[in-house]
């Protein structure tokens, strides 16, 4: 069954007729241009944005449901993100548990490790370097044991250990009855990391399928304007930009 | 931490009934007061001191905590009511009413009301014109604002039927909690409880907007409403603490940051430290305004100007820095 | 001899038109403050009066001035009502009285009285200006000081502000048969303290129609407290503010409240 259903979805002049799933288990990547609606989409499911249409949660309608149950379910994981104070690394993560009004250690202290911050709990957070602070906001999300991660950008200004750290963790956490929707920038990795690709081009779907039905030359012509070499054939899919 | 906070407090409040002109035994006529004897020592401990330690920690409890909802709320460390426009909103809406003896229905709590009322309109004025990128403008938007209303409570003061009025502007802006009697207190303890029981119910907001709106919005934290409810807390301190007390400046800038460390720089664990710290620093600065030679009082919100002006100072120096 | 008789004649026209100036009639008198105000109120033919000046407008007598004009205060005004007479007080309108100096216009400066035996020369100035004889002016009263033992008043101002001796306002109380409750300074910030645990045996204080803040002082609990209320003195704000004839009738109601209280201290 879906863990999430959108129907027709529709925000100002943002986003237009958005029909999508989410399976269970399933890490989605949502790809297009910038202002192709990539984090308003993602806006939309995290209760943020007053929108036409539906989204349902398990079949449920996401608009009945009380901000606090949904966000204990469906947890958004911001582009950028900063603490106005200098909150202490252990204070940060326990934010996570704000939906669910308590400072439960054990769920922190879980999401802490899963995210390698265990040693830095009592440093402050506004001390920590680009990447390790982005570990520190993922452990955040974590800490609220969520079904489903609305993970926007989460790659941006990291290097490269540290994209291939978050997304283990990311696909990791996409199992059983768990899901990650995930928008990204670099064609190479969402193709091997996710399960299904999104292409939005200017607020519609282009393109909706496994990587391979998804990034085609005609496509990557049609919505980034630009040539492009794909290959699927060897272990790690291949799309290289010409001229 | 609480605790401690609150050991200090009743500490500063018994000094503070040590401090006055006349030697006086301080704990018999307290006594003496308590059971309604009518001697020199009962009035004076029971009618002037007491009143006056009670609204100087009653005042700095209500400052030190809409301080310390206001920087929470609008993520930015120089929020103040001063700086935000919230106390000339409150001087001006309590003036108008006093002076002019307008809203008698309501009583001696009419200018409170009014305080609560203009407090509440300069803040969304200010929230208005900071406009969503709040965090920045905010001060911009106060220094507006508080211009503004500054100006109003001018004219208002020059129209008022009073002659001596254009020249209590003084107290307005700058705030004094000498000769008052406790019937004022039961206009600021009530407006302290319900006011701060209103920010304390959204203690959490606080806490999940240091990450920013979206992720307290996306935390299931009502952004929109929860904001109204802070702001109204709010208004209710800063309103009725400046309809009794004046505008003492500075006390909401300079108490959060004074305890924040002491709180792990948490912005839902900030707000009753800050009230008892409030309440201390009026206290403190009430005991050294008595302490000076009689004849000339210094007002209160000058001595607290003092100390605060060069932390405002000091934390502009500090955003500088960070944006260099 | 005709040295002698031209002599005798010219003293004699020098008299004639002294007395003849003193006897023209200014019709086109003009005041520029309160106490001026007062002075022609009491003492001026209204048609000889063109204007007072607006602040007895906002500090009203008791009695009122209908039909008597006043300006607003403006150079411009004052100037086009061509005055014949321009009454000020030495400490008033500074501005507008240099001004009216330089345009050539009759001012005359009239020094208040800082003493009570001042008053009747004061009184006899304003008289001889405005074309009346100066020896209708009401005559000092024999100067009186107080017993040692005489009750205690404390003339108490806005602010909690204090009078003091050395004043127009302590030589009041004294020639009224009380003692000053302040012996420091002339004007002094009160301790509230202090008072409420040495109260005097009588407060004079005048309170505003409107509110102010000024007022918190007297209306504290702590002093209402303290003096009983038979200890406040019902007083006439007016009588206060300038110093004129009516000061002997404020010293005669001082004196007659003293008896009072005197009478009231023996019957405890």
């Amino acid at each position: 069954m879906a863990l999430i259903t959108i129907e027709q979805l529709q925000l100002d002049s943002r986003l237009a007729g958005i029909n999508l799933t989410l399976e269970a288990g399933e890490l989605l990547g949502v790809i297009g241009p910038n202002g192709a609606g990539k984090s308003s989409l993602l806006e939309c499911i995290a209760g943020l944005q007053a929108y036409n249409g539906r989204i349902e949660l398990d079949g449920q309608n996401l608009n009945r449901l009380h901000g606090l149950q949904r966000a204990r379910r469906i947890a958004l994981l911001p582009q950028r993100c900063q603490s106005a104070w200098a909150l202490k690394v252990a204070d940060v993560i326990a934010l996570g548990r704000l939906p669910w009004g308590d400072e439960d250690p054990e769920p922190i202290g879980q999401a802490a490790r899963q995210t390698g911050v265990s040693t830095w709990m009592d440093a402050r957070v506004d001390h920590l370097s680009g990447g390790e602070q982005a570990r520190v906001w993922l452990a955040r999300v974590l800490a609220g044991r969520p079904d489903i991660i609305l993970a926007d950008e989460p790659l941006a200004s990291l290097d490269l250990h540290y994209q291939q750290r978050v997304l283990e963790l990311l696909r990791e956490h996409a199992q059983l009855q768990r899901g990650v929707i995930l928008s990204i920038h670099d064609l190479n990795l969402a193709a091997h990391w996710c399960d299904r690709l999104l292409l939005l081009d200017a607020g519609r779907i282009h393109a909706i399928g496994t990587p391979q039905q998804v990034l085609t030359p005609a496509a990557l012509r049609q919505v980034y304007e630009i040539d492009a070499e794909v290959d699927f054939s060897g272990r790690q899919p291949l799309i290289r930009v010409l001229g | 931490m609480t605790p401690a906070l609150i050991l200090l407090m009743l500490l500063t409040a018994l000094a503070s009934l040590y401090v006055g002109s006349t030697d006086i035994a301080v704990l018999d006529g307290l006594w003496q007061w308590l059971q309604g004897t009518d001697s020199a020592a009962a009035i004076v401990i029971g009618e002037i001191r007491l009143p006056r330690t009670l609204l100087a920690l009653t005042v700095g409890a209500a400052l030190g905590m809409s301080g310390a909802a206001l920087q929470g709320l609008l993520r930015n460390p120089l929020a103040d009511p001063g700086l935000t426009g919230a106390s000339q909103g409150a001087a001006l809406g309590a003036a108008s009413v006093f002076y002019f003896g307008l809203l008698p229905a309501a009583g001696a709590a009419a200018p409170a009301l009014a305080g609560l009322i203009g407090a509440a309109i300069a803040m969304s004025l200010m929230l208005m014109l900071a406009g969503p990128s709040r965090q920045g403008m905010v001060i911009m938007a106060g220094l507006a604002i508080s211009t503004l209303t500054g100006a109003l409570l001018a004219a208002v003061l020059n129209f008022a039927p009073n002659p001596f009025a254009l020249s209590e502007l003084v107290f307005w802006l700058l705030g004094s909690v000498s000769e008052r009697g406790l019937d004022h207190l039961g206009i600021l303890l009530p407006a302290l409880l319900l006011g701060g029981g209103l920010i304390w119910s959204q203690r959490r907001l606080l806490l999940g907007l240091s990450l920013g709106e979206q992720v307290a919005q996306s935390m299931g934290l009502s952004y929109a409403r929860g904001s109204r409810l802070i702001i109204l807390g709010a208004a209710l301190l800063v309103g009725a603490s400046v309809a009794v007390a004046g505008a003492i400046g500075f006390v909401g800038l300079l108490v959060p940051h004074l305890v924040r460390p002491l709180v792990r720089n948490r912005p839902d664990r900030l707000l009753i430290p800050a009230a008892l710290a409030g309440a201390i620093l009026v206290c403190l600065a009430d005991i050294v305004v008595r302490w000076m030679p009689p004849g000339r009082e210094l007002k209160l919100g000058v001595l607290t100007s003092l100390i605060g002006a060069p932390l405002f100072i000091w934390l502009v120096w500090q955003e500088r820095r960070k944006w260099l | 001899m005709s040295r002698w008789l031209c002599r005798g004649i010219c003293l004699f026209g020098l008299v004639i038109g002294v007395a003849q100036a003193a006897a023209v009639r200014p019709e086109r008198v003009v005041s520029l403050d309160l106490c001026m105000d007062r002075m022609l109120a009491r003492h001026a033919d209204p048609a000889q009066v063109v204007a007072l000046s607006p602040m007895h407008k906002r500090f009203p007598l008791p009695w009122p001035l209908e039909g008597w004009p006043s300006h607003d205060g403006s150079l411009e005004q004052v100037f086009a009502l061509e005055p014949d007479l321009i009454l000020v007080g030495q400490h008033n309108a500074l501005m507008l009285r240099k001004r009216l100096q330089t345009l050539q216009q009759p001012v005359e400066l009239v020094i208040l009285p800082r003493t009570l035996d001042e008053i009747a020369a004061y009184e006899g100035r304003v008289l001889g200006l405005i074309g009346r004889s100066p020896a209708e002016a009401q005559p000092a009263p024999r100067p009186l000081q107080p017993a040692t033992n005489a009750p205690r008043l404390l003339l108490l101002g806005p602010n909690g502000i204090g009078t003091g001796p050395d004043t127009f306002e302590d030589q009041i109380i004294r020639q009224a048969g009380w003692r000053n409750y302040l012996t420091g300074v002339r004007y002094e910030r009160l301790d509230l303290e202090r008072v409420v645990t040495d109260p005097p045996d009588a407060i004079l204080w005048s309170s505003p129609d409107a509110q102010a803040l000024a007022s918190r002082f007297a209306e504290h609990p702590a002093l209402q407290h303290s003096v009983p209320a038979t200890g406040w003195l019902p007083t006439d704000n007016w009588r206060w503010q300038c110093p004129g004839p009516w000061t002997w009738d404020l010293i005669e109601q001082l004196r007659q409240q003293l008896q009072y209280s005197s009478h009231n201290k023996r019957m405890k």
